[in-house]
């Protein structure tokens, strides 16, 4: 199956936005892969379909792919 | 006038003699049964009681359960080969105490985390304190990994951004 795909760099700030997404996905019921890209410079969210809970969120520091 | 009765020498050095023996004998004893003891709770540690069970689960946040959820999964055969506690450990147990049956370890931890019952602690980008040798710094949850009934895990620190691997569950707190 295809994935949507997030992947923004690593550091506190979007540390705190992916919990908050992960945690979306949870009260929903949905499923999320979370990992870091190696030497962790990156944390990347996979997902069927992603669901975010605030737009704002996203600005130009994250790269998204897929639905 | 009165003559000191002589002391029975022979008689008492008899007795002593005999002392001796029975406590030698009795110290025999003991250390064979000291061995047995210790082998005794060196295999209990690969059985857990219902109550054990029900610690365990507590203590690893999947659910409360009961002893009557317990005895339902004994009694389906997913907690293996369940074993009497006295005619197992006869040592280890008091005499008046309740029977109590025992179930092996690792069947049961197989069946528990099959079952999704042995959640870690932590999860994956959870912020926590690694805790060791009096420092405490904030970290961030990298990966986790099954290990025996607990996890072990993968924390980068957040002011160097240092990796720490197999990090223990124990040396981790919340913020």
């Amino acid at each position: 199956m295809e994935l949507a795909v997030i992947s923004m760099k690593n550091h506190v700030e979007n540390q705190e936005i992916s919990r908050q997404i992960r945690d979306y996905h949870k009260k929903k019921g949905q499923p999320l892969a979370i990992r870091f890209s190696e030497e962790l410079t990156h944390i990347i969210l996979e997902a069927p379909c992603l669901f975010i809970p605030d737009p704002s969120m996203l600005n130009r520091t994250s790269a998204s792919q897929g639905r | 006038m009165s003559v000191k009765l002589m002391r029975d020498y022979d008689r008492e050095i008899e007795a002593w003699k005999n002392q001796v023996i029975t406590a030698t004998a009795h110290i025999a004893q003991l250390e064979l049964e000291r061995a047995a003891y210790l082998e005794q709770q060196q295999r209990r540690l690969n059985y857990l009681s219902s109550r054990e069970i029900l610690e365990l689960l507590e203590a690893r946040h999947g659910r409360v359960g009961s002893m009557a959820t317990i005895k339902r999964w004994a009694d389906s055969g997913a907690l293996g080969e369940v074993i009497d506690e006295r005619e197992a450990f006869p040592l280890l147990v008091n005499k008046q105490g309740n029977k109590r049956f025992l179930y092996p370890r690792e069947d049961v931890l197989h069946f528990l985390r099959e079952k999704g019952y042995l959640r870690p602690r932590y999860e994956v980008l959870d912020r926590v304190l690694f805790n060791k040798d009096t420092h405490r710094c904030p970290a961030l949850i990298i990966a986790i990994e099954p290990c025996g009934n607990s996890f072990t895990y993968h924390v980068q620190l957040e002011a160097t951004g240092e990796l720490l691997t197999h990090v223990a569950e124990e040396d981790l707190l919340r913020p």
